[in-house]
């Protein structure tokens, strides 16, 4: 193998597969990024066989080939290069060449052909979505994910396809994110799948440019999603997810309607008092035209009234204030509304103008 | 100047036994679980067997060498809580702060009562006899200016002992004693005060404070102040109320190599955990397993949770995972034990969508509440490794933490 480059796009191909190197030393080939040039282009991969990604950039071609590095240190070497043409070139006793300006480095590497296959799939399911969409979709979502690993199919985001509505459910089961969007699907029967949380945050990591298509391959347990010059293969996770449109409520009591940012400070505020104490709870009362958010700690106690838009019934209810500021901080809108069903049953946010939007949070017995 | 005694009952389970059954008054009486498995341990010996050199703690057969004369009863636990509870009367009598220390000891505080009963000797006295008289029990006393130093009064005279000690009797009556007997000194605190040329109470007492504060933290601090007779530490009369874990750990009727016996046991621990965690309505969130082998060595691992839980398949699963993880694979298991602690009050709770098992376990509860702990099994605990459930006797999952009798 031997090639012309530039170092942007090295560093591009480096950086976009980087995620997929495996962290474990079980394997060491996994800890490595195999690099392969043909036909115009330089192919990067990596795997820890849970998820891969692969990503090409355009390079001059003078022999093709292939081979693999350890990724720690070709990462390192692409970031530190200095913005020339750099030249790499593999040696007849496994070595990487790379040369640039006046100098060169020499990297011991790997056979290449121990590097593991992505598999490829029998994709019988395909979807495809513009990236600026599927970017706010998973930014509204991932966050309610759950961490508990004795729960595994709550760490993903349930995606349910029919028709052209895509539905992205997540919860750790003390709140529910729902976001859905119209898409451009090429299959007709409705398919629902649980995609690792990570994987998707990892993905709208890599969709810089707004105006691309993602598009979705999606077989029996692995997913394919391909953006622009990148593609990334995971595993889907397994396991039951639980009916979710049962817990959510159909009725209100009461209904409020609010500044996102001034609730958002208000409760940032009085958070501050619930520190130090075991618990996160704070107070929300709700009467005639206004809220007060108050909490009490060792430390003291603070209350925050603020004005509102309001319709029903009075209510006292206790929440986690961090499953209250998650929720804030991926609402958009200027104005949110919450609906309340009763001291110990879900308050309901969604964003005023958007209707696309629901998050559930159930609050604390007190 | 505090005055605080300390009453501890001799052969507390032994005594008992031999009030409800006066025949066996003067003979050697062991308490020992059922002789026919492994938990045949002596769990207390009459003074007549431990005069025979039978010691707490033994197995049955060793005890039998000793004392082969010896009568075997198993343990009333119920009993024992009743004459306890008798006892803990009395003392109310003389002082409302009295802070139940075990089932069968208890601090009184007797700073301030002079004016209404007198000297703390004649105090002492009273209260022996009236345990003697009213619940046929002996018991050794003593007092002293703390809590520490009732403790190592108590000690000093078994059985039916009663020891005063001043501060100036502390040097010539508690240091001599080897280290080891310090109330608070336990086996591996010992080696390692041994190996710092700490032999006696005397030597630790006179250690400097900064040195065994560095090496041991603050309970380097606090043994040094126990070993000069200081204890600033309250009679509480609610210390045992703040359940501060939840456990239980069985002796195995053999030993267990095999995965799948011993993962039934472990669920088995998980399910009687829990369901006690739930009847004192507590969630906890660190899981605690205790394994031990054939030649007594053992581990002690925890694992704290991302949520607090009163439910067996989080429990379960965690505490299989700390025994893949820190028990060698195939080596014979004797004991295993299983403890849920950070437990906090169920008054503050987060409610949770799809909690499956709180509705599961609503019923299971209800149903073990009416019908008895056995009513209602996971069948894969009648298999040959089960040992909690199987057999004829039905083993006691215990109480509610905070069941009052």
């Amino acid at each position: 193998m031997k090639l012309l480059a530039t170092k942007e796009n090295l560093l591009f191909g480096v950086s976009a597969v980087q995620k997929a190197v495996s962290s474990k030393n079980v394997k060491p080939i996994l800890t490595c990024i195999k690099i392969d040039a043909h036909n115009g282009l330089l192919y990067f991969y990596a795997t820890d066989l849970e998820i891969g990604i692969q990503c090409y950039v355009p390079v001059e071609i003078i022999e093709e080939g292939s081979t693999v590095i350890p990724a720690k240190y070709l990462l390192e070497i692409v970031r530190k290069l200095p913005d020339s043409q750099i030249t790499l070139e593999t040696t007849t006793n496994n070595e990487l060449e790379i040369k640039y300006e006046q100098s060169q480095l020499n990297l011991k590497s790997y056979y290449s052909n121990e590097f593991p296959n992505f598999s490829k799939t029998d994709n019988n399911y395909e979807l495809s979505i513009s990236t600026s969409l599927f970017k706010q979709m998973i930014k509204q979502v991932v966050f309610a994910c759950g961490t508990d690993d004795n729960k595994p199919f709550f760490m993903g985001v349930l995606c349910e396809v029919e028709n052209n509505n895509l539905k992205m459910i997540s919860t750790d089961t003390h709140r529910l994110a729902l976001k859905q969007c119209e898409i451009q699907n090429i299959s007709e029967e409705a398919i629902s799948f649980i995609v690792p949380s990570k994987i998707l945050s990892e993905l709208a990591r890599l969709m810089q440019d707004e105006n691309e298509i993602c598009n979705i391959k999606i077989s029996k347990n692995v997913a394919t999603f391909t953006v622009a010059n990148i593609l990334l293969v995971c595993r889907l996770l397994d396991g039951q997810f639980p009916n979710y449109t049962q817990v959510i409520p159909t009725e209100y009591t009461l209904k409020i309607k609010a500044k996102t940012k001034i609730l958002n400070k208000s409760v940032e505020r009085i958070s501050l008092f619930t520190e130090n104490d075991n618990s996160s709870n704070i107070k929300i009362s709700v009467q005639n035209n206004n809220m007060i958010i108050s909490s009490q700690s060792e430390l003291g106690n603070g209350y925050e009234k603020i004005d509102i838009d309001v319709e029903g019934e009075p209510v006292d209810i206790f929440f986690n204030y961090n499953y209250l500021l998650d929720v804030f901080k991926v609402i958009e809108d200027e104005y949110l509304t919450i609906e309340f069903t009763g001291p110990l049953s879900p308050g309901i946010v969604r964003s005023y103008e958007n209707n696309n939007f629901i998050y559930l949070i159930l609050p604390v017995r007190s | 100047m505090r005055t605080i005694l300390l009453a501890d009952m001799n052969s507390f389970f032994a005594s008992v036994t031999q009030v409800l059954e006066p025949k066996l008054k003067g003979n050697p009486l062991l308490i020992a679980g059922d002789p026919q498995k492994r938990h045949g341990i002596i769990l207390t010996a009459s003074y007549e067997a431990k005069n025979m050199g039978v010691k707490t703690g033994m197995a049955i057969w060793e005890a039998l060498i000793y004392c082969p004369q010896a009568i075997l009863r198993p343990p009333d636990y119920p009993a024992y809580m009743d004459f306890s509870n008798r006892i803990f009367n009395i003392l109310r009598d003389f002082s409302p702060l009295i802070e139940p220390f075990s089932i069968d000891e208890a601090f009184v505080e007797l700073t301030g009562t002079e004016k209404l009963w007198g000297s703390p000797l004649n105090v002492a006295q009273n209260i022996k006899k009236r345990i003697k008289n009213e619940v046929g029990i002996l018991c050794s006393v003593g007092i002293g200016s703390s809590k520490v130093v009732a403790k190592m009064a108590a000690g000093l005279q078994k059985p039916d002992g009663l020891v005063i000690l001043t501060e100036k009797d502390i040097p010539h009556r508690l240091w001599p004693l080897p280290v080891g007997k310090l109330f608070g000194v336990g086996k591996q605190m010992e080696v390692h005060l041994q190996n710092m040329g700490i032999r006696i109470i005397g030597d630790l007492a006179q250690s400097s404070p900064e040195l065994l504060t560095k090496r041991f933290g603050v309970i380097g601090t606090r043994l040094h102040e126990f070993a000069n007779g200081k204890d600033l530490s309250p009679v509480d009369p609610n210390s045992l109320d703040i359940v501060k874990s939840i456990g239980h750990q069985i002796t195995l009727p053999r030993d267990y190599t095999k995965v799948e016996d011993i993962q039934i046991v472990l669920l088995e621990l998980a399910e009687a955990i829990c369901r006690r965690t739930r009847m004192g309505n507590y969630v906890g969130r660190t899981v605690s397993l205790s394994v031990r082998g054939n030649d007594f060595h053992g581990i002690h691992r925890s694992k704290t949770l991302k949520e607090s839980t009163a439910y067996p398949q989080i429990v379960y699963n965690t505490s299989l995972k700390l025994f893949n993880q820190y028990w060698k694979e195939k080596e014979p298991v004797r004991l295993l034990g299983l403890a849920l602690s950070k437990l906090s009050h169920l008054k503050n709770k987060q409610l949770c969508f799809f909690n499956e098992d709180e509705k599961l376990y609503n019923a299971i509860d209800q149903i073990k509440d009416k019908f008895g702990e056995k009513s209602l099994l996971r069948s894969s605990f009648l298999l040959e490794g089960g040992v909690f459930y199987g057999g004829n006797r039905q083993q006691d999952v215990g109480r509610s933490p905070n069941y009052l009798p």
